[in-house]
């Protein structure tokens, strides 16, 4: 039987890059739900973050119509939550990471990619080290608020370039 | 087409106060999937995650973690601590020897020698207050080869049974 989790696309980086895009000309419309996974992302420098924005016709979205809500864990301090909108970016990091062990790992699932009448949603679930503290990650969930069809899914450093980490995507077949 | 959620072993146990499941991470994937989703506890009690290397299960002090507890009826509360022999208070609370919901967590790097092991979870139990829940995350400050997990309790308690199955996400 055919498995139902479906790779589509694939960045593993070893060397410093600017932004890593999934998606865009590798973009599979098949799915109504896909699934991002992050693992082991470490940044050239410290007390960065990572962003996303969505692509529209392979390009990253900048306008400013991103809204989004998170809830942070984290063991070394308070919880606590953020929220903000109309920004041209998704934050769902905070500014935590380094680079050495200080690495973001976690789940994106994203809705309504490819229905050109719908906003485009995204939920997030983040296990990460809170650079020279401890672990600490964002749960909560961001909407492009513009009726379009999206193709994936660009990341981006706050400063600086991301060293390390490797970025998937997937569908998930019906 | 061949999918990319592998499965990769189920293990169950009786009357085990630590329930280990061994030699289920490899190089073959980077990031698992772990549902627990038939388990009974003779305690009313929160369970530990530890992780497993080449000596056994690990106790040392390396762990960290961050829970908050979800409930439908009283506010919400948080668990976080540092430097721990164990995640305790990360995978939902439940009562004694009743049926229980189910709880997922992934594991994030187990298997590189050279990266700490991180863990995020999800559960829905049934304790003594309805409908409670949690969504935690934590971390192993330790850069080691990690080949399985243990899931126990502290005071002798035990699970009455258990079921995990593990699968690999390539």
């Amino acid at each position: 039987m055919a498995g139902s989790l479906i790779k589509i696309d694939e960045e593993i980086v070893t060397s410093a890059v600017a932004t890593v895009e999934l998606g865009g000309t590798n973009w599979d419309s098949s799915y109504d739900v896909y699934m991002v996974k992050l693992n082991d992302l470490l940044a050239d420098s410290t007390s960065a973050g990572i962003r996303y924005r969505f692509l529209a016709s392979s390009s990253p979205d900048t306008s400013a119509n991103y809204d989004y809500a998170q809830y942070r864990l984290q063991a070394q301090s308070a919880f606590d939550t953020t929220g903000q909108t109309n920004k041209t970016e998704v934050n769902f990091t905070g500014t935590i990471m380094g680079t050495t062990n200080a690495s973001v790992n976690g789940i994106i699932y994203l809705f309504n990619s490819n229905n050109p009448s719908e906003y485009s949603f995204a939920t997030n679930e983040i296990s990460a080290f809170y650079y020279g503290q401890s672990v600490a990650g964002y749960q909560g969930g961001a909407v492009l608020t513009v009726a379009q069809a999206t193709n994936g899914i660009q990341f981006f450093m706050t400063s600086g370039n991301i060293a390390s980490g490797t970025f998937t995507l997937y569908g998930l077949a019906k | 087409m061949a999918g990319n959620l592998e499965f990769i072993k189920s293990a169950s146990g009786t009357s085990v106060s630590e329930f280990s499941v061994t030699d289920c991470f490899s190089d073959k994937y980077d990031v698992y999937k772990i549902y627990v989703s038939d388990y009974k506890q003779s305690h009313t009690v929160y369970p530990y995650l530890r992780f497993i290397n080449s000596s056994g299960v690990d106790s040392s002090s390396n762990y960290d973690y961050a829970g908050l507890q979800l409930w439908a009826n009283t506010t919400f509360g948080q668990n976080k601590n540092t430097n721990q022999n164990a995640m305790y208070d990360v995978l939902g609370y439940s009562n004694a020897n009743e049926p229980q919901g189910g709880i997922t967590f992934d594991i994030f790097n187990p298997f590189d020698s050279s990266s700490y092991t991180f863990m995020k979870c999800q559960s829905a139990t049934n304790s003594y207050q309805p409908a409670v829940g949690v969504k935690s995350i934590g971390v192993q400050k330790v850069a080691q080869q990690v080949t399985g997990f243990a899931l126990g309790f502290l005071g002798g308690y035990t699970w009455t049974n258990i079921t995990a199955n593990v699968f690999g996400v390539k």
